[in-house]
């Protein structure tokens, strides 16, 4: 027999639901169930997951919604026809923008203006009929069932019957049927489903802890009674209701009637100021010509050829709007003064390079254009450019987002949603609140637990028992199976970065809008995968601190050099540029600053701009993974011969290769590079090139990437290449699929890197005080950026109430001034006062000055701490002094002086301590130099070149960064900072574990470990690590990745 | 002349009371999320283990440090004893804060050595257990500052310069103020005492003169003098999880002994005693027990309590005692002109004690619905409790009388379905199963039920769990 499953909630229902879409889907194939109704709460979130998973597994995947009615009863509806769909999400979209983020309730009144289309069924227990029926409010039941029949028609109400084996519903099952009967109703029968298969219910009990927030031997009743309420085979729901068959049959009848799926979705994207296909195209190309006349002063024959073809592909694919909306908010960011670089595959078009979306010339830099934009292939659905535009963060770019929403409307234009899943260490402190673990064994756990991705050297049982709970806890086996079943699982809706989809007509009709918890913004249900495989156009407008440091550095050396910088006219292949690269000199720069950059740096030696985008590309989990990274530093250094995959010399195949990979040394290292070979080495056609671009982007998909790479594999062997040869390559595309990296992106990265090493190497006091200006970002703290500069020549003056501006300045070309900003608690208006009042009249005394800026008391005994208002008094303390002092206008005898402040002088470590505890940084001292006589057998960190390979040597400083990267099996790095600069130290697994609070918790170590010197690198091999027993000294903080 | 009794680190000193103290130890405060350390012993801030550390960064720099929790319990028990030995010396006593008595000494006998009677009452501190300090001084507040730095006694004469040296600190200065003292690098009462006192004042208000005065000895304020103890309890965690009763049993007398010795100085009994025990990553066992006749008959508490002990038997091993004394006035009640009482209420209560020895600890009060979806699931409520909250929410259908517990039949099927139970022969027709599940985290159960008529004309309840075990759960009330 058929059944259709029309009631079913997935965990995107947001702890209303344990299993996700796809796991719904697959366990309804298994059960050999037709089709399946996705009705999540107030929302259609699951529905795109279950339309890419259902569609493969044979099911017919069918669109719905659970309403949350204003009165707190929930009214499943289910979407016939692409109306129903437009009408359920504008319901949604007007019921989540009226509340607030958490509020989602529908008005009863509303229902009839968005019915058409739907269906509605009666509800389970949380619906209004079933509540008044076990109420025994049978005529409140009646009442509402004629409400939903005056709303949606009588031949779109169904009366809906679950049976979950419990001994109360037979009788609410007669009064149902007995409600039907009497408003000429039809009963249809469902799961009433919330999880896949029964041992999910463990886990949708914990949700219903989470949501009540209690824990299991509290919860009760609240939790469920059974672990019916899984998925059912067709035979198993025609056992259950073999007393109504037609309730059964009916979910036929319904399934036939529902006719949308989300692939009829209707989008289109907005027509560039309402023109038609050929007036936007001819304004492309004009546009297009003028770009790359502005750029190269004339159209050389080859950028011709090039324009043409795309112009000519983008004509065909109908996404000259496109480009032309993309280009119009670049404009928008020039006209502006918002710095703007696009970025992604993108950089591969010349029209884009010519529209001034990108700066990256693609035929300069032998660019793939087919991974930017393939041709059409009949029957496949066309895949949409990739265009990311890389902003200043923050107010900036906030701005760009804000014109979009202007130019749109509130329900024209929407931030994607990013899904936020369980993880471990959340989905962790969850279950063990829902145990009632003890708190304090949960706070264990969290510290002892690598944060995100990073690789756990701790099994599970041995980090619960460190936590405190022993292996023979009772409750044990039910946290492991919970935390690998909840893994994964949807938490809570946030908002991408920033992803903004646009839509022709209103967006709110496509997919359901609502509020980000961030003021003026708004937010679509789906993700941008989502967003992706529905044909749904994003444009990334993504925030980058780099490009605001970029930008006021520019600022401040053209308004300072009479001179205009930019990212086109740095001059290239600057010697200073590189020779500071080639000693990983590149504290504070773009994409290179990582200790493992640092490291790589002076081996690879970068000489011109592409070896900058190799050195962004090559620290990548990809090519560390696809074992790529030694080979080509070992070519590089011609420590081991240029190959091919081994192919023999001389062959065809290796003439192929050496066109695609001669430029890296034979190890392929882009995702260009990959989907190259296959193209080449393959034979593949636009349809398996377009399935293999999408598994080598961050995909979500392993089963795709295995199919695509048998294909793979089937292909190279028709062309004869060799099996050994075909299977490394098939290993480097897999490696590639989970972390690859596109040439384009690690191109116009390498723009920023280089630009950002230029302003360090020639600008360098405008290049400091920029990105002290935008802190916090980047890889590390003011402090150390202080203390670089100091290495690179440049003066850093304090923060003075009578010298600094609200940000920090340039006072010279060696000198720059902190300014207010690094103050902590002075808000900006504050900041902003002080420098209004003293450009009127200078202060005079600080008795002036507090009178005329009016301050908190608090922020003005934090300017006297720092010295701020030394330049108002003799010392620090004198200004505190002075600062407690009540005020002395109208005093009867003013001239009368005052006695001298009586306070002792701070020493330099109360300075020190008292730069850092307000501003995060010291001109000062480095507190290392403080304590250095009583460290006599710690090395500097300026020596350490000098020690011998193998030397067991001390270094000692403040940690400045732990790291713990994914790839480095357990493996940490510390990087302990003195006054001569950064010392690096690598601990191992078996050390961290031993010394783990040790190395995690105390600001200042003392190391003692054996010197590796290679090629340059240094790197101290732990062996004892040890609390730097100085002094309490507060810290400026580390960053910490473990 | 004034004496301080001072227990330094007094809450780490009540959380290690009944304890030996070994090693480096440190006292971590109840909310363990967000704790701190609060006070460490000698041997922990040796190892730089400080108050406002987190147990992690504590445990970083001293990895043999032993954390314990703070007992506030503990902590009243002993500020109450802290504060019966100051009476012991003078009748005007001050508990000034925790851990610290002021005593005025003003009606000593004249010519008093003040020095022996420091050292007295340090040695009888001892006797209790605990480390102490005294200071005696002129002045109440000078002698609070004699104490800190008494070792363990000091008698100060010149109450200014002694002052002057000591650290800021001693002042317990507000916050606020002892930040400002902090940033002006004031270490010292005597860095303090040299500021200019009319230009401190303005500046710190009348914080600092208050200060001033205090440590310059020229005002003198009025004691808050104590009123006897109110709180009575004692309470020990033991250094590992225990396997037998001896232990309770012999700390449990000595806590009775010292409770109701201080009961009987108060002219007070005890009309109800609670035993808590602490578990081994179990729950607390908690269990109170009514005096029916209050009494301080420390032999009738420690019967109620053994009585208890000597059957109990914890699916956790207890690490820890506490025992709380409920406290009545002894005065005696008029009964009711028809109301009779109990021969020995004690006995009764002993002898209810008794019967959940020999049928186990929940069996014994009144039977009230569990908030489970376990059919029939039900606890046990005292009494008093039960008669509250007796009547429960109405159900729908007829009424089942259960068998308790549920008796063993065979049952036979056909199709899946009941067809013949043992005792009352075929089955005439059957609804289910109704299914259960739940305990999953700990205890599962799943139990599927069928309401069956039987051919002997009986409306019945029977259950299948797993393992193929059928019960009959009870018959319906058909008349």
């Amino acid at each position: 027999m058929t059944y259709v499953e029309l009631h079913a909630r997935s965990a995107f229902s947001f702890l209303r639901g344990a299993s996700l879409p796809e796991d719904l889907a697959r366990e309804a194939a298994f059960l050999g169930i037709a089709g399946l109704a996705l009705c999540d709460r107030d929302g259609v979130y699951g529905a795109p997951r279950l339309l890419e998973n259902a569609r493969d597994l044979g099911i017919t995947p069918r669109v719905g919604a659970e309403l949350t009615m204003e009165d707190g009863s929930v009214l499943p509806v289910l979407v016939a026809t692409q109306t129903g769909y437009r009408n359920l999400c504008q319901l949604l979209t007007r019921a989540k923008l009226r509340g607030s983020k958490q509020e989602s309730a529908v008005r009863w009144e509303e229902l009839g203006e968005f019915a058409e289309g739907l269906i509605a069924l009666t509800g389970d227990e949380e619906g209004n009929i079933v509540r008044r029926i076990d109420a025994e409010d049978f005529d409140g039941a009646r009442a509402t069932a004629e409400r939903l029949i005056a709303a949606f028609g009588r031949e779109n109400v169904f009366v809906e019957m679950q049976r979950h084996r419990m001994r109360d519903e037979e009788i609410r099952l007669d009064a149902l049927d007995d409600l039907a009967a009497t408003a000429g109703l039809r009963t249809v029968a469902t799961g009433g489903v919330l999880h896949a298969r029964p041992a999910q219910r463990e886990v949708l009990d914990v949700f219903t802890c989470i949501r009540h927030h209690t824990h299991l031997d509290a919860a009760g009743k609240l939790l469920a009674p059974n672990d019916h309420r899984h998925l059912k085979s067709p035979q198993e729901m025609a056992a259950l209701f073999a007393d109504r068959p037609e309730a059964l049959e009916n979910t036929r009848r319904i399934a036939d009637r529902l006719d949308f799926t989300l692939e009829n979705l209707g989008y289109e994207f907005p027509r560039f100021q309402g023109l038609s296909d050929e007036a936007m195209n001819a304004l492309l190309r004009e546009r297009s010509e003028a770009g790359i006349r502005r750029r190269h002063g004339k159209i050389l024959p080859h950028v011709r050829r090039m324009q043409e073809k795309e112009l000519r592909l983008i004509a065909e694919l109908g996404f000259a709007g496109y480009f032309l909306i993309v280009a119009d908010i670049v404009d928008f960011c020039r006209e502006n003064d918002i710095l703007v670089q696009g970025r992604g595959s993108a950089a591969n078009s010349v029209v884009c390079f010519a529209l001034g979306i990108t700066a990256c010339d693609p035929l300069k830099h032998h660019l793939l254009f087919e991974r930017f934009l393939s041709p059409p292939v009949p029957g496949q659905k066309k895949s949409w450019p990739d265009i990311d535009l890389d902003l200043p963060s923050g107010d900036r770019r906030e701005r760009v987002i804000q014109e979009i929403y202007r130019r749109y409307g509130e329900h024209g234009a929407a931030m994607t949603a990013n899904v936020i899943t369980y993880r471990g260490k959340s989905a962790m402190r969850e279950i063990g609140k829902a145990l009632d673990f003890p708190p304090e064994t949960l706070d264990r756990f969290s510290k002892l637990y690598a944060n995100g991705d990073f690789p756990h050297t701790l099994d599970f049982r041995e980090q619960m028992r460190r936590a405190g709970l022993p292996a023979e806890n009772p409750r044990l086996a039910a946290a492991i199976r919970l935390q690998q079943r909840m893994r994964g699982l949807p938490r809570h809706l946030g908002q991408h970065s920033g992803g903004m989809i646009i839509c022709e007509g209103a967006l709110s009709s496509i997919v359901p809008l609502e509020r980000a918890s961030m003021p003026g913004r708004v937010v679509a249900q789906w993700d941008k995968n989502d967003c992706e495989d529905l044909g749904i156009i994003k444009v990334d407008l993504l925030g980058l601190g780099m490009m605001s440091v970029m930008q006021d550095a520019f600022a401040l050396a053209s308004k300072r050099r009479r001179d205009s910088y930019d990212f086109y006219n740095l001059p290239e292949n600057d010697e200073k540029t590189y020779a500071m690269l080639g000693r990983a000199d590149t504290i504070g720069l773009f994409q290179v600053e990582s200790r493992a950059q640092m490291a790589t740096l002076p081996r690879l030696q970068p000489k011109e701009f592409y070896d900058i985008a190799i050195q962004i590309a090559i620290i990548r989990p990809g090519p560390i993974q696809g074992n790529m990274v030694h080979p080509y530093l070992a070519r590089r250094m011609r420590r081991e011969d240029v190959d091919y995959f081994g192919v023999e010399k001389g062959s065809a195949i290796e003439a192929e290769l050496k066109t695609l990979l001669g430029r890296t040394l034979g190890v392929p290292l882009f995702q260009e590079q990959m989907l190259a070979m296959a193209i080449r080495l393959s034979d593949f056609n636009g349809a398996e090139i377009a399935e293999l671009k999408k598994a080598l982007s961050f995909h979500r998909s392993q089963e795709k990437m295995v199919r695509v790479c048998d294909k793979l594999r089937r292909a190279m062997a028709a062309r004869d290449v060799p099996p050994d040869v075909a299977e490394r390559i098939v290993k480097s595309v897999q490696a590639f699929a989970l972390y690859g990296f596109p040439e384009s992106h690690a191109i116009s990265f390498a723009y920023i890197a280089y630009a950002s090493a230029w302003m360090k190497a020639h600008r360098a006091p405008e290049f400091y005080a920029a990105l002290l200006n935008n802190q916090p970002m980047g890889f590390y703290s003011a402090s150390t950026l202080v203390y670089d500069a100091k290495a690179h020549g440049v003066r850093v003056r304090p923060v003075s109430v009578l010298e600094s501006g609200g940000q920090c300045t340039v006072e010279d070309d060696q000198t720059i001034r902190l300014g207010l900003n690094m103050v902590r608690g002075l808000d900006a208006a504050s900041a902003a006062r002080i420098v209004e009042k003293r450009e009127r009249a200078p202060f005079s005394s600080l008795e002036d000055f507090k009178h005329r800026v009016r301050l908190d008391r608090d922020v003005i005994r934090t300017l006297a701490r720092l010295g701020a208002l030394n330049g108002l008094g003799t010392h620090r303390r004198d200004a505190l002094w002075n600062v407690e002092a009540p005020p002395r206008t109208g005093e009867l005898f003013p001239d009368i002086e005052a006695t001298p402040p009586p306070l002792q002088m701070m020493n330099a470590f109360e300075r020190v301590s008292a730069d850092y505890a307000g501003a995060g940084v010291t001109t000062g001292r480095h507190p290392m130099a403080l304590v250095r006589e009583s460290l006599p057998d710690v090395w500097l960190a300026k020596d350490l070149p000098s020690a011998a390979n193998g030397r067991s040597i001390w270094i000692a400083g403040m940690v400045i960064c732990r790291q713990r990267p994914g790839t480095a099996k357990g493996f940490v790095f510390v990087s302990l900072e003195d006054e001569t600069g950064v010392s690096n130290a690598v601990v191992d697994p078996a050390l961290f574990e031993h010394r783990r609070l040790v190395i995690t918790q105390e600001p200042f170590l003392r190391i003692r470990g054996t010197v590796q010197n290679q090629d340059g690198v240094i790197h101290i091999k732990a062996r004892e690590i040890k609390a730097l027993a100085m002094t309490d000294l507060a810290a400026p903080g580390s960053h910490d990745f473990h | 002349m004034f004496a301080a009794l001072w227990m330094p680190r007094f809450r780490l000193q009540s959380a290690l009371r009944w304890r030996e103290a070994r090693g480096p130890i440190a006292l971590v405060d109840g909310d363990a999320t967000r704790g701190v350390i609060l006070e460490a012993n000698a041997e922990a801030a040796a190892s730089r283990v400080r108050p406002g550390l987190s147990p992690a960064q504590a445990l970083a720099r001293c990895p043999k440090l032993g954390v314990i929790p703070r007992s506030f319990a503990q902590e009243m028990a002993c500020q109450a004893l802290l504060t019966e030995i100051a009476l012991e010396f003078s009748p005007r006593v001050e508990a000034t804060a925790d851990g610290l008595c002021t005593l005025d000494l003003s009606a000593a006998a004249k010519g008093a050595c003040w020095q022996r009677m420091a050292e007295e009452m340090v040695a009888r501190c001892a006797a209790e257990g605990f480390e102490s300090r005294v200071g005696i001084a002129k002045h109440p507040d000078h002698a609070w500052l004699a104490a800190c730095r008494a070792e363990p006694v000091n008698v100060v004469y010149e109450g200014a310069s002694f002052c002057a040296a000591l650290p800021i600190e001693v002042l317990e200065p507000s916050e606020a103020l002892a930040a400002i003292l902090k940033d002006w690098g004031i270490r010292t009462v005597g860095e303090f005492l040299k500021l200019p006192a009319e230009g401190t004042i303005e500046r710190l208000g009348p914080e600092a003169a208050a200060l001033r005065r205090r440590v310059s000895g020229r005002s003198r304020r009025v004691l808050r003098l104590v009123r006897p103890v109110e709180h009575y309890t004692e309470a020990f965690d033991f250094d590992y999880a225990i396997e037998t009763t001896e232990p309770l049993l012999f700390l449990l007398r000595r806590f009775v002994d010292a409770l109701s010795a201080r009961l009987r100085t108060a002219h007070r009994v005890a009309n109800a005693l609670t035993l808590s025990l602490p578990t081994d990553n179990g729950p607390e066992y908690v269990r109170t027990f009514s005096i029916p006749s209050p009494t301080s008959d420390a032999d009738v508490w420690f019967r109620i309590l053994s009585t208890h002990l000597e059957s109990l038997t914890l699916e956790h091993q207890p690490v820890g005692v506490r025992l709380d004394v409920g406290v009545a006035e002894a005065a005696g009640r008029q009964l009711h002109l028809f109301e009779s009482t109990l021969r020995d209420p004690n006995r009764f209560g002993e002898t209810l004690a008794q019967l959940k020895a020999v049928v186990g600890e929940n069996r014994v009060g009144m039977p009230q619905p569990a908030d489970s979806h376990e059919p029939g699931a039900f606890r046990m409520a005292e009494f008093a409790e039960a008669g509250e909250a007796a009547c429960g929410p109405s159900r729908r259908g007829l009424p089942l009388r259960r068998h308790r517990p549920a008796r063993r039949i065979t049952v036979k099927r056909v199709k899946g379905r009941p067809s013949w139970i043992e005792g009352h022969g075929c089955v005439v027709d059957a609804r289910g199963p109704f299914g259960f599940s739940g305990g999953w985290w700990e205890k599962n159960w799943r139990v599927e039920e069928w309401d069956v008529e039987s051919g002997d004309g009986c409306l019945l309840r029977i259950a299948w769990r797993p393992g193929g075990r059928w019960t009959l759960e009870g018959a319906y009330d058909v008349c």
